[in-house]
C-alpha cells in the first residue's frame, strides 16, 4: 500500500510540475506579436493595421492616451504591416509597422505613437 | 491523511492550470513583461530560447561549412549523414573553441530541438526538399537569413516588402545560394519557396521569381565570388540599374535606388 501511495504521489508531483512549467510558458506556443501604444496625451482615432499581401485589415478604433493594443501577427506567410491612425487634429498618418514578415517569425514588435514637443506625430519602435 | 494530501495536490493543480491558461493569453495587457529586446535586423524582439536556436542554427551552418572545406570530395550522402548527426546532437562541439552559447557547451538537447525550429520556417514544398537534402537546404536557409540581414542593413523598412529592398534580397539570396549549393538546387529551393507559399498574390510571386532569376544569373557570371561585399555590391548594382522588379500600384516596374540607406 505504501509503495502504491508513493507512486501516486510521485505521479501527482510530475503533473503539478508540468502544469507549473506550462504556466511559465515553458511549453507555450511561440508567436509574433505587434504592440501599438499611444504614448501621446491625446486620443488617436481610426487606428487600424493592414497586411500588404493578404489585404487583411484589423480595425482597432480609438486609442486613449497611454492605452495599448496587442495584435498576434499572422506569420503563416510572407507579408508586411502598415499602421494607419488619425491624430487629434484630424490628420491621417501612415507608417510601416512591420517591414517584412517571414514565415514562422516570432517575437514582439512595439510601436510607440508619440506627439513630440513641436507637435509632430512620430512612431517609435521600442528597443 | 493521504486523502487530504491528495486533495491539496489536486487543488493546487487546478489553480496552477487556471493560471497557465491566463499566462497563455497573448491578448493580455501584460505587454511589458513580454517585451525582451528589439533586434534591429528583424524589427522583432526575440525571446531567450529563440536567440539560442538562432545561434544553434548558425553553429550548425559553420560546422557544415567546415566539414565541406575539410572534406572537399565528400559526397552529398556523406554530407547529409554529417548534417543529420549535427541535427541529432551526435556531434559535440569542439571544446578547444569558445562556444557561442551561454553555457559554454552545445548540448544534445539543444540540437534535438533544431528540426522543429527549422521546419517551422518551411512551407510544404521546402519541407520536401529539406527532407531530400538537409545539408543543401540548411545552406539555402542560411543564405536567406543573410539576405534578410543585408537587405535590412542596406534599405529602409518601407521598401523591404515589394520594394527595392525586397528585390535586392531575392537577388542576393539566389546569388548566394547558387554559389553555395549549385544552380540546380538553388533554383529548386527558390521555386519551392514561391510555389509552396500559401496565399501569396501572383504579382508578388512573379516579382520574386524575376529577381531570383537575376540572382542565379549573377552566380553564373561570377562563379568564384567569395566576399559578402561583392555579393552585396553586385546585387545592389542590379537594383539601382533597374534590372530587378518591384511592385508599384499593383504593377511590376523596374527597380531603382529608392530606399537605399
Amino acid at each position: 500500500m505504501k509503495t502504491i501511495n508513493r507512486c501516486f504521489t510521485g505521479l501527482l508531483c510530475i503533473v503539478i510540475l508540468s502544469t507549473l512549467l506550462a504556466g511559465c510558458g515553458f511549453f507555450g506556443k511561440k508567436i509574433a506579436v505587434l504592440v501599438i501604444e499611444n504614448q501621446a496625451d491625446e486620443q488617436i482615432q481610426n487606428v487600424r493595421i493592414q497586411y500588404t499581401s493578404s489585404k487583411e485589415v484589423v480595425e482597432i478604433g480609438a486609442l486613449k492616451p497611454k492605452e495599448k493594443y496587442e495584435h498576434t501577427i499572422n506569420n503563416e506567410q510572407e507579408d508586411s504591416i502598415t499602421l494607419y491612425y488619425t491624430d487629434s487634429s484630424g490628420v491621417e498618418h501612415e507608417e510601416t509597422a512591420v517591414g517584412y514578415i517571414i514565415k514562422g517569425m516570432k517575437g514582439t514588435t512595439v510601436l510607440l505613437i508619440k506627439n513630440d514637443n513641436e507637435g509632430k506625430w512620430v512612431v517609435e519602435k521600442k528597443k | 491523511m493521504f486523502k487530504k494530501i491528495m486533495s491539496l495536490f489536486i487543488m493546487i493543480s487546478l489553480v496552477m492550470g487556471t493560471i497557465s491558461v491566463f499566462a497563455m493569453d497573448v491578448n493580455s495587457n501584460n505587454v511589458d513583461e513580454q517585451v525582451v529586446t528589439v533586434s534591429s535586423s528583424y524589427d522583432i524582439a526575440y525571446g531567450g530560447s529563440d536567440i539560442e536556436m538562432d545561434k544553434m542554427f548558425d553553429e550548425i551552418i559553420v560546422k557544415i561549412r567546415e566539414y565541406k572545406k575539410n572534406n572537399p570530395k565528400a559526397s552529398d550522402k556523406k554530407l547529409d549523414e554529417y548534417t543529420e548527426k549535427l541535427l541529432n546532437g551526435a556531434v559535440k562541439k569542439n571544446n578547444s573553441k569558445k562556444s557561442s552559447t551561454e553555457s559554454g557547451e552545445v548540448t544534445v538537447a539543444y540540437y534535438n530541438d533544431m528540426n522543429g525550429y527549422i521546419t517551422g520556417h518551411l512551407n510544404s514544398q521546402e519541407q520536401a526538399l529539406y527532407n531530400s537534402n538537409k545539408t543543401k537546404a540548411l545552406l539555402c536557409m542560411a543564405n536567406g537569413k543573410l539576405a534578410i540581414d543585408y537587405a535590412e542593413k542596406n534599405y529602409i523598412t518601407s521598401v523591404l516588402h515589394n520594394g527595392n529592398g525586397d528585390a535586392f534580397r531575392h537577388c542576393l539570396w539566389n546569388y548566394g545560394m547558387a554559389i553555395d549549393v549549385g544552380q540546380d538546387f538553388a533554383k529548386k529551393w527558390g521555386d519551392a519557396h514561391e510555389y509552396g507559399a500559401v496565399g501569396q498574390p501572383l504579382i508578388e510571386r512573379n516579382m520574386d521569381l524575376f529577381n531570383n532569376a537575376v540572382g542565379l544569373q549573377l552566380a553564373k557570371d561570377n562563379p568564384w565570388t567569395i566576399w559578402h561585399s561583392t555579393f552585396i555590391s553586385k546585387s545592389k548594382e542590379k537594383c539601382r540599374n533597374g534590372e530587378l522588379r518591384i511592385i508599384s500600384n499593383n504593377v511590376l516596374v523596374k527597380s531603382s535606388s529608392v530606399g537605399e540607406k
